[in-house]
């Protein structure tokens, strides 16, 4: 295909297709440009076309080349060769696997210390969760509330009775709860979270509306 | 023809031809001296580390990226210098596997931006550093640097076989049958390859027509 190409692009005693001039300059090991190059010997004009074409991509070289190597700096080429030997090196090994609280932090950054008080929360919260619990089971004894009466009847039953199956046990005592959560939402520490707790639904807006 | 120069760049390290390199590298981890082969390696690194910068960077357009898929192709050579042919040319050997894994960063990118928002023009596929100013030149020399810019520009609009192409003779400086041993194209079909490049580029290579014309 090449060789058709060339014989009708090079013609004889004309000018060469501008393609195949810049194909015979810039592939010079094709052997279907000789004839291209034997007229550019011979030609000034076609001549001058090719240097300047040889100009442009000399120069489009040079502008890559440059670019390249204004990012690619001798410190950046070192840096690389380190990590080729870092890789190198660590071949065969297993990757480490960082702890949870390490990998975190070298991710973190500037949240780092966001993070820690949203951790340090969570735990609080969970320690007061279960010391308010651990209170209301010790208060059972002394609050008329029904959740003590209920949690008393179920977990005390007669030591001495028959082994006949119990009472099913009661539906746990909503009213207690809210009661608690009441004189919780009532505390001034909590007045921004009246509004959310305004459009909460009561346990009794569900008994008006049921079926 | 320039490519000449360019070719010769990187196959030399401190005297020793790079096949010379890696044959020496290869030697001693069939002996199992592993860590004399990093040691010899490295030096095989350093002889050739820049010009496969320069033509990932061609490919990629990213320094970050161009320097992982270095550090990628180097990696892989080593794993695989064991399997190398010595009758072979290492660079073309070398330059196969990184412009393989080139292209592969090439066909993520594309997969990428099918899911993420492009970034405005100037910012991807630029250059993060300005070419150094050239000082006061001659107006034809000015003309021949946007002309280059320009050619630069329209060789990344070309198909990509006709860019890999290119990039690996023009830019890259080597000979089309080096460049089908590194894409494993046919000799011809890289000179078909080319010869479409050309037509396509001929008008930022120059005006030939309009300049003969003038003349003629």
């Amino acid at each position: 295909m090449m060789r058709r190409l060339w014989a009708h692009l090079a013609g004889s005693g004309r000018h060469p297709d501008e393609t195949a001039l810049l194909v015979a300059v810039f592939d010079p090991g094709d052997a279907g440009g000789a004839e291209v190059r034997r007229h550019l010997d011979a030609c000034p004009q076609c001549r001058a076309a090719a240097d300047r074409a040889i100009g442009v991509q000399v120069e489009a070289r040079a502008q890559a080349e440059r670019d390249a190597d204004a990012l690619f700096t001798d410190a950046v080429l070192e840096r690389q060769r380190a990590h080729v030997r870092r890789r190198l090196e660590q071949r065969g090994h297993p990757a480490r696997v960082l702890p949870f609280p390490l990998s975190g932090r070298a991710v973190a950054g500037a949240g780092q210390t966001v993070r820690r008080w949203a951790a340090a929360a969570a735990a609080a919260g969970l320690i007061v969760g279960a010391v308010a619990g651990r209170l209301v089971t010790l208060r059972q004894g002394t609050l008329p509330s029904a959740i003590g009466a209920n949690a008393a009847h179920t977990q005390n039953p007669p030591p001495d009775g028959p082994d006949v199956p119990g009472p099913a046990p009661a539906p746990p005592n909503d009213e207690a709860f809210l009661v608690e959560l009441e004189v919780a939402a009532a505390s001034p520490r909590i007045e921004p979270l009246r509004a959310i707790d305004a459009m909460t639904p009561r346990i009794n807006d569900f008994r008006r509306e049921g079926p | 023809m320039q490519m000449s120069g360019a070719s010769r760049a990187g196959h030399v390290a401190a005297g020793q031809p790079t096949g010379a390199l890696a044959a020496d590298v290869k030697a001693r981890l069939l002996a199992g001296d592993d860590e004399g082969a990093r040691a010899r390696f490295d030096d095989l690194v350093q002889a050739t580390q820049r010009r496969a910068s320069r033509l990932a960077f061609y490919y990629l357009r990213d320094r970050a990226d161009a320097d992982e898929a270095v550090q990628d192709a180097f990696v892989k050579v080593f794993v695989h210098l064991g399997g190398f042919d010595e009758t072979q040319s290492f660079d073309t050997w070398f330059a196969r596997i990184l412009v393989n894994g080139c292209l592969d960063r090439l066909k993520a990118r594309t997969r990428r931006g099918r899911w993420m928002v492009d970034t405005p023009p100037g910012e991807a596929g630029q250059p993060a550093i300005d070419p150094p100013a050239m000082g006061p030149t001659p107006e034809d020399e000015v003309l021949r640097a946007e002309a280059a810019r320009a050619l630069r520009a329209a060789i990344d609009t070309l198909p990509p076989r006709q860019r890999d192409v290119v990039l690996l003779t023009q830019l890259d400086g080597r000979p089309t049958a080096e460049v089908s041993a590194v894409t494993g194209l046919s000799e011809s079909t890289v000179r078909v390859h080319l010869f479409r490049a050309m037509r396509r580029l001929r008008h930022v290579l120059g005006a030939t027509r309009a300049a003969r014309v003038d003349e003629g």
